[in-house]
């Protein structure tokens, strides 16, 4: 995880819009990545989210310590958000009915739908705090320890749920195709 | 689906950031501060208004004084309210009596 170097760190606290600017494009492809497929890969969600995390992080770039790094800070804030989405989300599920959304997503060719079927169902299954251990560690490449700082769990304890989370996910694409459930 | 790389290829492949996202929140941004100015200049305006009108300025009770005279038309009235000066009335009155009988 490359930071944003602290010239334009600072400059964006003191309201150098340019700087931040510089600090959205810097973070906004991770965090985008990060809520999309927390958020359940859907387009709009996942746009509020984003634009709702950078409009906080915008409003407390002065009150950033330093005590973490910036992109820890950044994507601690990402994850509240989608997190505390998810869970809104889960809320309304449990009250509403479930939505019918059997038909292939327009966004992706014919070719990519039943993989892309299969990562909406493997995701599906997840927690939300699972989904941003997957993406983080196997899409980004973040370290359980940078992941640790982020999500405020051991890297111990990631180590093992990403393990039964993997092994899940081979039994699943394997084609056995078994009902995933949170690895917690 | 064959296999598990096609598995973590497909997780990997979102759609690109979205642009409206960064107008979205310069927008947002821009709202805010202007809100926030808007809010700190009518505090100030407040301030003034109260400093200008004196309300802001406790003022001790000692720092006026009042004219000899005034203090004692106020005097009488509280008297007069209070009945406290009905004896020294009643002292004229008698006193009137006695000299009218003379």
């Amino acid at each position: 995880m490359v930071d944003c170097d602290r010239v334009t760190l600072e400059q964006a606290a003191q309201g150098d819009e340019k700087a931040f600017r510089r600090l959205y494009d810097h973070y906004a492809p991770f965090v985008w990545r990060i809520v999309y497929r927390t958020s359940g890969s859907d387009h709009e969600t996942a746009q509020e989210i984003v634009q709702e995390t950078f409009v906080r992080i915008h409003r407390s770039l002065k009150s950033f310590n330093g005590s973490s790094s910036l992109g820890t800070w950044i994507y601690r804030i990402a994850f509240n958000a989608a997190q505390n989405f998810v869970a809104k989300l889960v809320r309304y599920r449990e009250t509403t009915r479930p939505l019918a959304d059997d038909e292939p997503d327009s966004r992706f060719p014919a070719d990519t739908y039943e993989a892309s079927e299969a990562v909406k169902k493997v995701l599906d299954g997840l927690t939300a705090e699972d989904r941003f251990l997957l993406v983080a560690k196997e899409v980004d490449g973040l370290t359980f320890e940078e992941i640790a700082a982020i999500s405020g769990k051991s890297p111990e304890s990631l180590r093992t749920r990403m393990s039964r989370m993997k092994e899940k996910i081979r039994t699943f694409v394997n084609g056995t195709l078994l009902p995933l459930e949170a690895t917690s | 689906m064959t296999n598990e790389r096609d598995f973590y290829r497909e997780l990997g492949r979102v759609p690109e950031v979205p642009r409206v996202i960064y107008e979205k929140v310069d927008r947002t941004v821009r709202r805010q501060a202007l809100f926030s100015r808007a809010v700190l200049a009518v505090a100030a305006l407040f301030i003034v208004a109260l400093g200008t009108t004196g309300v802001l300025f406790v003022r001790k009770g000692n720092d006026r004084t009042v004219s000899p005279e005034v203090v004692a038309e106020l005097q009488t009235v509280h008297n007069y309210l209070a009945g406290s000066d009905l004896d020294k009335e009643y002292e004229s009155y008698a006193l009137y009596e006695v000299e009218t009988q003379e």
